[in-house]
């Protein structure tokens, strides 16, 4: 860990200063104000292009912002489809549509199997995870087409 | 020459979705979810095979999960 130091000359801010967690001392006359904080070896966007342990670190970082998002989306998405649920005893109502959608260990990124044990359907372009970097499209028959990485999931009747 | 047609028929409702969880071996693991949706919701697959398949946008909560037999 490095150390950097900002030498302040004003006698007025000594209060924030100390507030910082610094250092004040007076020598020959000059009062001198030393804010010490840490400094981590080469946190620069500079470095980061160049170092493989910064990239995985950054990766990691955007995954963990990603998958919050993520997580947001579906805890709202929860929220909604509970308010919506209708009556499954009710087989003749002609509003709603009985729907299955199976989903595969090996055949399905990570996440969409763990979600989908659970009850949950994340389309693949809601992840936007390194396999799927944007967010999905919408169209229809590119997605029945097999290019499924778009916003919606399929069901059979 | 008889084409066999009723390919389809076993392939819908709850059967395709089975296969879609088992793999192309039929030996995989996976679950099959099953949801009750307004047909408003419902977007009718642009594939047209035949009443198979839907879309459903965004995020969706199934109301039950069972895993593939």
């Amino acid at each position: 860990m490095n150390w950097k130091y900002t030498v302040i000359t004003f006698r007025h801010i000594y209060f924030l200063v100390e507030a910082a967690g610094g250092y004040a001392f007076k020598a020959a006359g000059l009062t001198l104000y030393f804010v010490f904080s840490p400094l981590s070896n080469s946190k620069t966007n500079e470095g980061i292009c160049c170092d493989p342990a910064l990239q995985l670190q950054e990766r990691l970082r955007v995954q963990k912002a990603r998958e919050e998002a993520l997580l947001k989306d579906v805890l709202s998405a929860i929220d909604k489809n509970l308010s919506l649920r209708p009556n499954t005893n009710d087989d003749d109502d002609d509003d709603f549509i009985t729907l299955y959608r199976g989903v595969g260990e090996y055949t399905n990124p990570n996440i969409v199997y763990q979600y989908a044990r659970s009850g949950i359907a994340i389309p693949k372009g809601n992840l936007m995870d390194d396999n799927y970097p944007f967010l999905g499209h919408s169209n229809t028959f590119d997605h029945t087409m097999g290019d499924n990485s778009s916003i919606f999931t399929s069901w059979t009747y | 020459m008889i084409i066999v047609v009723y390919l389809l028929h076993g392939l819908t409702d709850k059967g395709i979705a089975n296969t879609w969880a088992k793999g192309p071996s039929g030996t995989n693991s996976g679950v099959v979810m099953t949801i009750r949706v307004r047909k408003s919701e419902a977007i009718k697959s642009t594939l047209q095979m035949g009443d198979g398949e839907y879309l459903l946008i965004g995020i969706k909560k199934a109301q039950k999960v069972e895993n593939a037999k």
